[in-house]
C-alpha cells in the first residue's frame, strides 16, 4: 500500500542502493515533492554517477531535488546546516521520510532531532543491500563522540556502562573500551546468519578484542524485527539504569540506530555515542534487497 | 576461578581492591602529598590512576596500614576522573563564544570537585562532630550567597553534597534541552563555590590546617576549554590551601595555556614527575615493583603464598644455556683482561654472555624457550599493564586447560613460551594490519611506514645480537641528524608508534655535553617473535634520521657495521634508571 509523504531525506553514496533506494522510496511514497540529498563534502569516493541518476530520475518524476552539503567529519557544521535546512522548510514538512540506508548515524539522529521540532512522526526506511563485500567494510575508526543534546545525564560516583549493538568491525568495539574505559560493556549481537553475520559479527570476535579490560555481558537483538530491536534495548537499559552512567552506541545493522534513538527519547539519561570511520570500502555493498520501515512517533 | 592478573582500569576498582592491589611507592606518594602543583606523566597502564587513587582521602581513611599517629586531616585529596561521560560532553560547541564555553567547562569541574570533597568528609563521625555547632550558620550563609534552599535535616557538608548532585543533573538537563542553547546562568567557578567551600571546611577545628589536593586524572582527553580552566587554577598565586595534581599520558598531554591566554611554566607553576621506572636489572626499581604486584595479587586473590619466580619458573634449558655462555664469556674476559680485572670481566660477561647464547642457536631452530619471571618483566618494558597482560593470558590458558578444576600453583615454562610468542605475534599483527585502524591521526601510508620502520629496527637489532662487537644487545635508539629535512615527518611516525604503545620514550643525559636527550624504546613484546633477547643492555644505538626515514619509506635496511661504537662503550645514564 502506498503511503503519502511530501519530503524525502536521503544520503548520496557511491553504493548502488543510494539510487535504487530513492527510486523505491519515491514509488512507495507517491506524493514525494522534494528530495533533499545529503552529500558529504569530506567524502573520498566518487558519487557522481549516482548523483546524475538521482537527478535524472527526479526530473522525470517532477520531484524537486536539492543537494545539501554536509561535512560528516564536522558534527557542528552538520548540526548548524541541518538546523537551518529544517527550519527553512518547516512549513512543507508533512510526514517526512528519512531513508537511513546511506546516511551516517550521527546525521540521522541530528536530522530527527530537528524534525521533532515540527513533526510528530517521521518514517524511517532502510534498504538492505543484496550483499556486502567479503572484504573489509569500514576501517580507521576515529575517537567516539557523544551526540550533541543527547549526551545523557552523568551522575557522580557511578561507573560507566557502554551498551553497544555490535557490527562487523571489532576494532570499533575496542575503540569504545579504550576511549571510555567502561566498567561494563554490554554487547547486543545481531541474530541470524544474513551476510555471514555469525562469522563476521561473532560474539567471540568482539570478546577477544576486549578480553581482560572490562566486565562483559551480551544479549541477542534482531534489528530486522518490527520494532528494530527497541524492546530488547529498552529492557537492557533498564537493567543498567540504577548502577551506571550509560553510553549507547550502534555499529550493527542500521535499523538499530533508530531503535536506539527512540529508546533515548524515553531514557534521556542515556548518552548516544557515534564512532566515525575514517575509510569505507569502495565495494561496500551491492544491489538492493528487502526494505524495512519504522514509524517513529514522538 | 578468578584470574589474579585482570588489568581492569584502576578507576573501576573498589576501595578494598585498591588497598589489596596497590604497591605504595614512596617517591610518588611524597610528590602527590606535597603542596606543589604536579603533572604526573606516564603511558597508559603505567599506574597513574592507581597512584592518584591510593593518595586520595577516601582510600587513605580506610587503609588499615596507615600510620595512626599521622594527622589524617592534614591533607585531603580528592580524585576527579576525567574519562567520564560528563567530561566528554560537547554541548559547549553550541554556545556562541569561548568565554561561555570556558565557564561551562569550569562549572562541571567545580561541581565534580565539590561533590568529591563533600562526599569524602560528610559521613565521618569526627567531621560531623566538628561541624555540629557550625552546620546551621554555614547552611544559612550558602543559602543566602547562592539563593538556594539546602536540606534542613542534613549537615552542612551533606546538604551541599546533595545540592551539588542536583545542580549537576539540572545543568545537564538544561544543556540537553531541545529548545534551549542558552548558557547556564547559574554557572559556578573556583572563586564562587570551591574557595568559599574550602574556607568553610577549614573553620572546623580538625580541618583548620588542611591542605586540599585535587587529583585530576586522565587529563589528556580534556577539551581545550577544560585545559585552559585547569591551567588557570594551576597558575593561581596562592596555593597555601589547595594544590592540583594532574595525571596525563605523555603523548597528547594538555597544552599549557590558560583562560587569559597566558601560559603555565614548569618550575614556576608546576613540577613534572615521570612515572616510568627503571627496569634494567634484576634489582631495579621496576623489577621490585613487579615482584610486589604479582606476589600481592597471587596472595590476595588466589591465597597463594608464592614468589613470582616460583610461579613463573624459567625453562631449565634456557637457564642452563645462558649460564654456560656466561661462563664462556667469563673465561674470554679473564683471558683478555686478566683475572684480577674483576669489573672489566663482569662487564664482558654482561655484554656477551647472553648474546653468545642467542648466537649459538641454529638459524633453523625453534624460537628460544622464553620463560621466567625476569623475561616477563623484560617484555613489559617497564609498564605495569604490559606486565599483567601476558600473565593474564597465561593464567587464562591454565584455567581453560584444567577446566577450572585444579588449583594453579605455577605456569609451566612451555605455556609461558607459547603465550609470550602469541602476545608478541599479536603485537606484530597490529602493526601489519595497520595502525590506521587504531590511531586517529595515522594515515594508511604512515601505518605502512611504521611497520617497515619497526621491521627494519628488528633486523638491525638482530644483526647486532649476532655480530656486533661492542653492544650486541642494544635495543633502544636515539636519533642523530636532527636537522634533516624529514626529521619532523619521522617524529610524526614515532608519535603514532607511541600512541599505539609499540614505542616508549625516556629522557637521559646525552653522552657528549650532558644535555637531555630522548631515547626511543620499542615495546619489548615485539622481540620474542623475532627471536631476539628482550633483556637488552644499558646502551643505545645512535641512528641517523635519514636511515630511519629510508627504512620507513623505502624499506631500506638501516646501515649496520660490526664495529659501530666500538672505540668506547656507550653505556648511558638514563634518568630514573637503576
Amino acid at each position: 500500500m502506498k503511503t503519502i509523504s511530501n519530503i524525502l531525506f536521503a544520503g548520496l553514496s557511491w553504493e548502488e542502493r543510494s539510487f535504487l533506494g530513492i527510486k523505491e522510496d519515491c514509488k512507495h511514497f507517491n506524493q514525494t515533492k522534494k528530495v533533499f540529498l545529503f552529500v558529504n563534502i569530506s567524502g573520498s569516493h566518487d558519487e557522481n554517477q549516482n548523483k546524475a541518476k538521482i537527478q535524472e530520475y527526479c526530473k522525470k518524476k517532477h520531484i524537486h531535488f536539492e543537494l545539501v552539503e554536509l561535512n560528516y567529519e564536522d558534527p557542528f557544521f552538520t548540526w548548524k546546516r541541518l538546523e537551518s535546512l529544517v527550519d527553512g522548510n518547516h512549513k512543507s514538512l508533512k510526514k517526512p521520510v528519512v531513508d537511513i540506508s546511506t546516511i551516517p548515524r550521527e546525521v540521522i539522529w541530528t536530522l530527527i532531532f530537528f524534525l521533532r521540532k515540527y513533526c510528530t512522526r517521521v518514517d524511517c526506511i532502510y534498504h538492505s543491500p543484496k550483499k556486502y563485500t567479503k572484504k573489509w567494510l569500514s576501517k580507521e575508526p576515529k575517537s567516539p563522540r557523544l551526540l550533541l543534546k543527547h549526551s545523557g545525564i552523568s551522575e557522580f560516583n557511578k561507573p560507566t556502562a557502554v551498551l553497544l549493538i555490535t557490527g562487523f568491525d571489532e576494532i570499533r568495539t575496542r575503540k569504545l573500551v579504550d576511549y571510555y574505559e567502561p566498567k561494563l560493556m554490554v554487547l547486543g549481537i545481531q541474530q541470524g546468519n544474513q551476510f555471514e553475520n555469525k562469522v563476521r559479527n561473532s560474539k567471540e570476535k568482539h570478546l577477544s578484542a576486549i578480553k581482560g579490560q572490562t566486565d562483559l555481558k551480551t544479549f541477542t537483538i534482531d534489528a530486522f524485527s518490527k520494532d528494530f530491536g527497541l524492546s530488547i534495548i529498552n529492557s537492557e537499559i533498564k537493567k543498567l539504569k540504577e548502577k551506571y552512567n550509560i553510553i549507547a552506541c550502534s555499529q550493527g545493522p542500521k535499523p538499530t540506530s533508530i531503535a536506539l534513538y527512540k529508546s533515548q527519547l524515553s531514557h534521556s539519561y542515556v548518552a548516544l555515542c557515534y564512532v566515525p570511520s575514517g575509510d569505507f570500502s569502495r565495494e561496500y555493498s551491492f544491489g538492493i534487497d528487502r526494505s524495512y520501515k519504522y514509524e517513529l512517533d514522538f | 576461578m578468578k584470574n589474579p592478573f585482570e588489568y581492569e582500569t584502576a578507576k573501576n576498582l573498589t576501595v578494598n581492591e585498591i588497598l589489596d592491589y596497590y604497591e605504595p611507592h614512596f617517591n610518588y606518594s611524597r610528590f602527590l602529598e606535597s603542596k606543589r602543583n604536579i603533572f604526573l606523566l606516564g603511558e597508559r597502564g603505567s599506574g597513574k590512576t592507581m597512584a592518584l587513587l591510593y593518595s586520595s582521602f577516601k582510600i587513605k581513611y580506610q587503609d588499615p596500614k596507615r600510620n595512626k599517629d599521622e594527622d589524617l586531616f592534614e591533607k585531603v585529596a580528592v580524585h576527579i576522573p576525567c574519562i567520564t561521560p560528563l567530561f566528554h560532553k560537547r554541548e559547549y560547541l553550541l554556545l556562541d563564544n569561548d568565554y561561555k564555553a570556558q565557564i561551562s567547562a569550569e562549572h562541571y569541574f567545580v561541581l565534580s570537585i565539590a561533590y568529591e570533597l563533600t562526599d569524602s568528609l560528610k559521613d565521618l563521625e569526627e567531621v560531623k562532630e566538628a561541624f555540629k555547632d557550625l552546620d546551621k550558620e554555614f547552611k544559612e550563609d550558602f543559602e543566602y550567597i547562592f539563593s538556594i534552599e539546602l536540606n534542613k535535616k542534613l549537615s552542612f557538608l551533606d546538604a551541599v553534597n546533595k545540592w551539588v548532585i542536583k545542580e549537576n543533573i539540572n545543568t545537564q538537563i538544561q544543556a540537553n534541552d531541545t529548545k534551549n542553547d542558552e548558557f547556564y546562568s547559574r554557572a559556578l567557578t573556583m572563586s564562587t563555590l570551591l574557595i568559599p567551600l574550602m574556607n568553610k571546611i577549614k573553620k572546623a577545628k580538625i580541618l583548620k590546617n588542611t591542605h586540599f589536593i585535587f587529583l585530576i586524572d586522565d587529563a589528556q582527553d580534556l577539551n581545550i576549554h577544560q585545559v585552559k580552566v585547569l591551567n588557570s587554577w594551576i597558575a593561581y598565586r596562592d596555593h597555601s590551601d589547595f594544590s592540583i595534581k594532574v595525571a596525563t599520558a605523555k603523548v597528547n598531554k594538555p597544552r599549557r595555556i590558560t583562560t587569559t591566554g597566558g601560559a603555565i611554566l614548569e618550575g614556576h607553576d608546576f613540577t613534572t614527575i615521570d612515572l616510568e621506572k627503571p627496569f634494567y636489572n634484576k634489582d631495579s626499581e621496576f623489577s621490585n615493583l613487579a615482584k610486589s604486584i604479582v606476589k600481592r595479587r597471587l596472595k590476595k586473590i588466589n591465597n597463594l603464598d608464592c614468589e613470582p619466580e616460583a610461579f613463573f619458573p624459567t625453562n631449565p634449558d634456557l637457564e642452563k644455556g645462558i649460564e654456560n655462555f656466561k661462563e664462556v664469556a667469563k673465561k674470554e674476559g679473564e683471558k683478555k683482561y686478566g683475572e684480577s680485572e674483576k669489573k672489566k670481566v663482569t662487564d664482558h660477561i654482561y655484554k656477551y654472555g647472553r648474546a653468545y647464547y642467542f648466537r649459538s642457536r641454529s638459524a633453523k631452530a625453534n624460537l628460544p624457550p622464553y620463560s621466567g619471571f625476569d623475561t616477563i618483566i623484560d617484555v613489559s618494558t617497564g609498564i605495569v599493564r604490559n606486565l599483567l597482560d601476558p600473565c593474564y593470558y597465561m593464567f587464562d590458558f591454565m584455567i581453560s586447560s584444567t577446566k577450572g578444576k585444579k588449583n594453579i600453583s605455577s605456569i609451566p615454562p612451555k605455556t609461558q613460551k607459547q603465550i609470550l610468542i602469541e602476545r608478541s605475534d599479536a603485537m606484530w599483527k597490529r602493526l601489519q594490519e595497520g595502525l590506521e585502524n587504531e590511531i586517529e591521526t595515522c594515515s594508511l601510508d604512515q601505518s605502512k611506514m611504521v611497520y617497515k620502520l619497526f621491521d627494519n629496527l628488528m633486523i638491525l637489532f638482530h644483526s647486532r645480537l649476532m655480530r656486533h662487537k661492542s653492544e650486541p644487545r642494544a635495543i633502544m635508539f636515539t636519533i642523530s641528524q636532527q636537522n634533516h629535512e624529514r626529521y619532523d615527518e619521522l617524529l610524526e611516525l614515532l608519535k603514532i608508534a607511541q600512541l599505539a604503545q609499540v614505542l616508549y620514550t625516556r629522557q637521559g643525559n646525552a653522552k657528549d655535553d650532558g644535555r637531555k636527550e630522548t631515547y626511543y624504546v620499542p615495546n619489548r613484546i615485539l622481540l620474542p617473535t623475532r627471536g631476539l633477547d628482550p633483556k637488552g643492555q644499558h646502551a643505545r644505538v645512535s641512528i641517523k634520521c635519514s636511515d630511519l626515514w629510508n627504512a620507513a619509506s623505502n624499506n631500506i635496511k638501516i646501515p649496520y657495521n660490526d664495529n659501530d661504537g666500538d672505540e668506547e662503550d656507550q653505556d648511558i645514564q638514563v634518568e630514573l634508571f637503576g
